[in-house]
């Protein structure tokens, strides 16, 4: 058997690193898909083992966030095709994101968003979670998950609104403040 | 002269928020195992590195 090239190990290092990076955005990601905390990093584990195996189909220079992504969504999707349990946030999470880190001009309680995400549509949450939490672009979401952008921003629309009637019965335009 | 107006969202304040929280929580052993995997690995392909 030959050796790797020196290109080909600098490029593993790389890969490996950027895999690091991504390991806070990917447990986020995880957890807000499937709300338990340990499902939540068995997939994100799931996800890394995949994209270091797959590591040679990576383009170098290409969004390694979005391609990630992409293959720790379509783990989840497998995982809860086979396990119906993964249905709500872990609570202790959401209680101490309460306690910890209310927003100085928060109208809503982040347990309450929390608890509201889990009972929407698998579709919507990933896009809120994408595009509202990681600041995921709409481009970039489109990639992960397979679908025009116009796709992505009528279910985040959709979600949005959704999110709000489940949170306190408001539309989800109400839920806009100016400040001047 | 126009007055600035920045819409406050507080559904996107608290998804931020949601995941801050999980991301800024401290890394588990489980992961740094599996990186010392991967960095194991990385080291028994380096020429010269005995496997």
């Amino acid at each position: 058997m030959t050796d790797p090239s020196p290109a080909t190990l600098a490029a593993d290092q790389l890969f490996r690193d950027q895999l690091v990076a991504l390991i806070p955005s990917l447990r986020s990601f995880a957890r807000g898909l499937c709300g338990w905390r340990d499902m939540a990093d068995d997939l994100a584990q799931d996800a890394m083992v995949r994209g270091w195996a797959a590591r040679a189909s990576f383009t170098p220079g290409t969004n390694f966030r979005a391609w990630m992504f992409m293959i720790l969504r379509n783990q989840f999707y497998t995982t809860i095709r086979k396990n119906k349990r993964m249905t709500s946030w872990d609570p202790e999470v959401a209680e101490r994101v309460l306690v910890e880190a209310p927003s100085q001009q928060s109208a809503i309680h982040v347990a309450d968003v929390a608890r509201a995400l889990q009972k929407l549509p698998a579709e919507q949450r990933e896009v809120l979670l994408l595009v509202g939490a990681n600041g995921v672009s709409y481009e970039e979401a489109a990639d992960i998950i397979g679908c025009a952008i116009g796709t992505i921003k009528s279910r985040l629309a959709r979600g949005r609104k959704a999110l709000a009637l489940l949170i306190d019965g408001a539309p989800g335009d109400a839920l806009f403040e100016e400040v001047a | 002269m126009p007055t600035a107006v920045t819409a406050f969202d507080p559904v996107s304040a608290a998804l931020q928020q949601l995941h801050q929280a999980v991301a800024s929580e401290t890394v588990p052993d489980d992961f740094l195992r599996l990186l010392e995997e991967i960095d194991a690995k990385i080291a028994a392909v380096k020429p010269g590195t005995p496997e």
